[in-house]
């Protein structure tokens, strides 16, 4: 076959596959056909030709084995693009020939092979921008063209898993870093049929690795729970994390990280994390890492004033990883500050420094004291992964700001619930990505409503955002083909129906789910 | 019109990180000296301090805070000078600077390999990202 040929028949089936993508789920997409037919005719000729090239090295004819070699490559380009491109040309940084490598890939992405597409040229940025100069805006506006084409001829749904991983990947280049962390972990609740498991194996690796860097050991587990498939590599990952945080010490022995490590791909990238594994204690006999911070750490002097006791555990919670925090250390270190912030002994100070330094009569009373106190309580139950509504024995302080927060909270969801509901009734549309991160924003809103308060302060806040939310997601699945992300949304309103048990919306939102995408 | 949510809520690390600032920064603490000290002993132990930074004396490099010892730089020693003419802002760190700076608090530097904390080291964070295959924010040229 001469290459014009093969390159002839690869866009004949490039341009039958484009067309059949995202059609109503059959058993077999038309790409994974397309894929066995390239694999029926290159495959053998491939194979040919490899061995054209192993015979003509054993008798010494160069010029055949040049020959050969060029097929070999050109086939070899054709059957394996997705092991090429993310071998080579995703670290090289090569955004464009990523990009039109990967619309070869009619296996991996042989449910979204647009998407998985844009994601390589997403992560080829990622690392171009990375090795040198930032990704310059063309190159971005390029990708993001590509990601918002709209597929030719009826689709059930166009923005799918790949490219929500592929925007995170770009707000990562960009450095909102908070925006690819939300965007990627949204990418791994999409239905099964609308994300490729290259993608959310990139998105969870993506963020295992972020957690790592952020030292959050802890939430590795969570993220590897979360994610819909399993690897070798993530497997890994969850048992390093497991040893680390010393969450099950006794199953993870040492036979066992050094297998997965084997076992997994990556094997030189994965030795750093296999060496943090094992050098974590591999049995619970001993005492665990809170056990010898608190015993470590938090000493308090003997007879000391409310003051200095709050400080000196101030200090100490701040010295200590977020993640290693509970509600017990937040909650005596509330109390703390609530007996020295009472503390008529403080006023007392107060009053005599203010007037030997010449203060304002307004800073002579603990009041400024209590609100950085209270920001910096709020900021490390914030970063402890902890919910205010689980402190509620916290004391005065925090109970004051929890009153505060929800009101704040509160107000803000239905503002921003409001906003919603006239666009999504006038029908004002904006980009498809941008409509799943308006979501995302909304329900992080609500979820950390949520968190301050109780299953009644649930419902209400369910009830301010269920209407619009389901009405965003109707249009978008009715009238705009986007049902990945309509389904998602649709999944979510369900779930939280349940917890706050609104039979109504249950029953509603169960019928959505049914349509499927 | 409905307020705004708190900005206190929702940036956890930040917030934690300001905290941690705000008690590793304290003047007294930078400057070496005690809450009740007078304001004559702040500008003289302040002008001594820049003195020997611009002499790069060994025992003035480094100050203690209760989370541990800290680079001083003469910039930080301007600053801790400045905060503490204000007499409302000094009162405020004052009551922050109530507790003692620990002796033998642990070292804020990173430590290097031998020092690492065994006990911790298997947990401190790594580049994750360049090893996982995401490339190495830190390498980005120009920034």
């Amino acid at each position: 076959m001469s290459p014009g040929l093969l390159a002839g028949v690869i866009a004949v089936l490039l341009a039958t596959s484009a067309g059949a993508q995202r059609k109503p789920d059959g058993p077999i997409p038309a790409a994974a056909v397309v894929a066995v037919v390239i694999w029926l005719i290159v495959g053998p000729w491939f194979v040919a030709e490899l061995a054209y090239l192993i015979a003509a090295l054993a008798a010494g004819e160069l010029a055949d084995a040049l020959v050969a070699l060029g097929y070999v490559l050109a086939t070899g380009i054709v059957l394996f693009p997705w092991p090429i491109t993310r071998a080579i040309l995703i670290p090289l940084g090569q955004v464009k020939l990523a990009w039109a490598l990967t619309r070869l890939s009619f296996w991996i992405g042989r449910r979204d092979l647009r998407g998985v597409a844009v994601l390589a040229a997403s992560w080829a940025g990622l690392r171009r921008g990375h090795a040198g100069p930032a990704l310059d805006a063309e190159l971005i506006a390029w990708i993001e063209r590509r990601r918002d084409a709209s597929p030719r001829g009826e689709v059930r749904w166009k923005l799918g898993g790949a490219a929500v991983v592929a925007t995170g990947l770009l707000a990562e280049n960009c450095g909102d870093r908070a925006s690819a962390r939300r965007l990627l972990d949204s990418a791994l609740e999409l239905a099964a049929p609308t994300r490729a498991r290259v993608t959310i194996e990139a998105a969870a690796l993506w963020l295992c690795a972020e957690a790592i860097e952020r030292g959050a050991w802890r939430e590795l587990g969570r993220i590897v729970g979360k994610t819909p498939i399993a690897t070798r590599r993530l497997r890994l990952i969850r048992s390093v994390a497991a040893r680390v945080a010393e969450a099950e010490v006794d199953r993870v022995s040492d036979a066992r990280l050094w297998w997965e490590w084997l076992i997994a791909p990556g094997r030189r990238a994965n030795l750093e994390l296999v060496r943090r594994g094992l050098a974590a204690p591999n049995s619970a006999s001993g005492p665990t890492a809170r056990e010898r911070d608190r015993v470590g750490s938090i000493a308090v002097p003997e007879g000391a004033d409310p003051l200095t006791v709050a400080l000196t555990l101030h200090a100490a919670t701040l010295a200590s990883p977020p993640d290693e925090l509970d509600r017990a250390d937040l909650t005596g270190l509330a109390l703390a500050w609530d007996r020295a912030l009472a503390d008529p002994d403080l006023a007392d100070r107060l009053r005599a420094r203010a007037q030997a330094l010449g203060a304002h009569e307004h800073s002579r009373g603990p009041e400024r004291l209590a609100a950085m106190v209270r920001d910096d309580l709020l900021g490390l139950i914030h970063a402890a992964g902890l919910e205010l509504g689980q402190l509620h024995d916290a004391g005065e302080l925090l109970a004051r700001a929890a009153r505060q927060l929800h009101t704040d909270l509160l107000d803000g969801l239905e503002t921003a619930a409001e906003a919603l509901e006239p666009r999504v009734e006038a029908k004002r549309e904006l980009p498809a990505i941008d409509e799943w991160q308006t979501f995302l924003a909304l329900r992080e809103q609500y979820l950390a409503a949520v968190g301050l308060g109780g299953l009644d302060l649930r419902r209400l806040a369910f009830q301010t955002v269920h209407g619009p939310l389901c009405s965003l997601a109707v249009w978008l699945w009715n009238e705009r083909s986007e049902r990945a992300l309509g389904n998602a949304m649709f999944e979510w309103l369900l779930r939280e129906a349940i917890i706050v048990d609104d039979a109504e919306a249950v029953r509603l939102q169960e019928r959505n789910v049914r349509c499927g995408v | 019109m409905a307020k705004q949510p708190s900005a206190s809520w929702g940036a956890g690390a930040d917030q934690r990180d300001a905290a941690r600032e705000r008690l590793v920064s304290n003047p007294f603490y930078v400057l070496g000296l005690r809450p009740d000290c007078a304001r004559a002993e702040v500008e003289r132990e302040g002008q001594k301090l820049i003195a020997m930074l611009e002499l790069e004396l060994e025992t003035a490099a480094s100050y203690r805070s209760p989370l541990g010892a800290h680079p001083r730089t003469p910039e930080l020693v301007r600053e801790a000078m400045a905060e503490l003419r204000d007499p409302n802002r000094r009162l405020l760190h004052e009551l922050w600077a109530t507790l003692d700076p620990a002796p033998h608090a642990p070292d804020s530097r990173e430590p290097s390999e031998d020092e690492a904390d065994p006990a911790h080291g298997h947990r401190a964070p790594f580049a994750a990202l360049a090893a996982l295959g995401f490339g190495d924010r830190r390498r980005r040229g120009g920034s």
